[in-house]
């Protein structure tokens, strides 16, 4: 599958920028498998909370904050 | 074409991690073709800089610029882009190694106020062709004297290990070389091709010996056509 290589690829380049490739993630699931979508949602979700806001981000805002000041 | 690859983006990064101003500098060529250093490589690269360099709170500006070839001085002679060339504090070239040297080349030629610093963001591998999607394989040396008229058109130059002119050798297995399971003897194809064509006699004279002196063991080439000359 392309785009499950893509998505490896991805995360690569997540990971060599410093972002983290667990940000992202790749699920097959299968349109009348809805337990599961809401199963890796909810790990996203914690996932997402667990790594806090994106490194990135948090920069630029401390950046916009002191260019203001 | 001209094959290539991105350079791993740490050794990348700490090429430039000392300038404010960047510019990538894409080639819509060869390595566009294969790749690594067309306009998506260097969007992405960008990118890659920009998130990286303020992940640790580095400031820096990276700018996106492509041109046709950088292998070819009327391709970058844009007085805007060569303005935009001496605004950045280093330009960070992703074409082939011909690319690289010529752009800068040209660029400290036309633009006498500024010394220019390019340099590279790929590592040039070989001469090769497409031979599947995202599958490249080499396939011409540049030796300077063609031999593919004698060998069905299979350059045991390139694709024999051991550049043999009279094979196959004893490593050929299969039809695989014994360098790799995964590399066709050349021979074995040359072989074969031949024996298709009806022309295996091409190859029964013992080559005693190839010129060389046409390759690159004569030092750096020139071709110079003067009937093309202003």
């Amino acid at each position: 599958m392309r785009a499950a290589k893509r998505v490896e690829y991805t995360k690569k380049l997540l990971d060599e920028i410093g972002i983290g490739s667990e940000r992202l993630e790749f699920f097959h699931i299968a349109a009348s498998e809805a337990p599961l979508f809401a199963e890796h949602a909810t790990e996203m979700t914690e996932r997402a909370k667990k790594l806090g806001p994106n490194p990135y981000r948090i920069n630029l805002q401390r950046e916009s904050k002191k260019d203001k000041e | 074409m001209i094959t290539a690859d991105r350079k791993p983006f740490e050794e990348i990064k700490e090429s430039v991690k000392n300038y404010k101003k960047i510019m990538v500098l894409g080639c819509e060529t060869c390595v566009a073709v294969c790749q690594a250093g067309g306009e998506k490589e260097v969007e992405i690269l960008a990118s890659e800089l920009r998130l990286a360099f303020g992940n640790e709170g580095n400031k820096v500006e990276v700018s996106e610029e492509l041109v046709v070839r950088q292998c070819d001085d009327e391709f970058m002679a844009d007085p805007a882009f060569l303005e935009r060339v001496k605004e950045a504090d280093i330009i960070l070239s992703i074409a082939c190694g011909v690319g690289v040297q010529h752009s800068c080349n040209y660029f400290n030629r036309v633009i006498t106020d500024k010394p220019i610093r390019v340099i590279p963001g790929l590592n040039t591998t070989f001469m090769g062709a497409n031979i599947d999607v995202g599958l490249w394989e080499e396939r011409c040396l540049g030796c300077g004297d063609c031999v593919l008229e004698k060998t069905g058109g299979i350059c045991p130059i390139t694709r024999c290990a051991k550049s043999l002119l009279n094979g196959p050798c004893g490593g050929s297995s299969d039809g695989k070389c014994e360098i790799n399971k995964d590399t066709d003897c050349a021979w074995h194809l040359i072989v074969e091709r031949l024996e298709a064509l009806g022309e295996l006699d091409r190859i029964k004279p013992v080559e005693l010996f190839k010129d060389w002196r046409p390759s690159h063991s004569g030092g750096p080439r020139k071709r110079l056509r003067e009937d093309l000359r202003i």
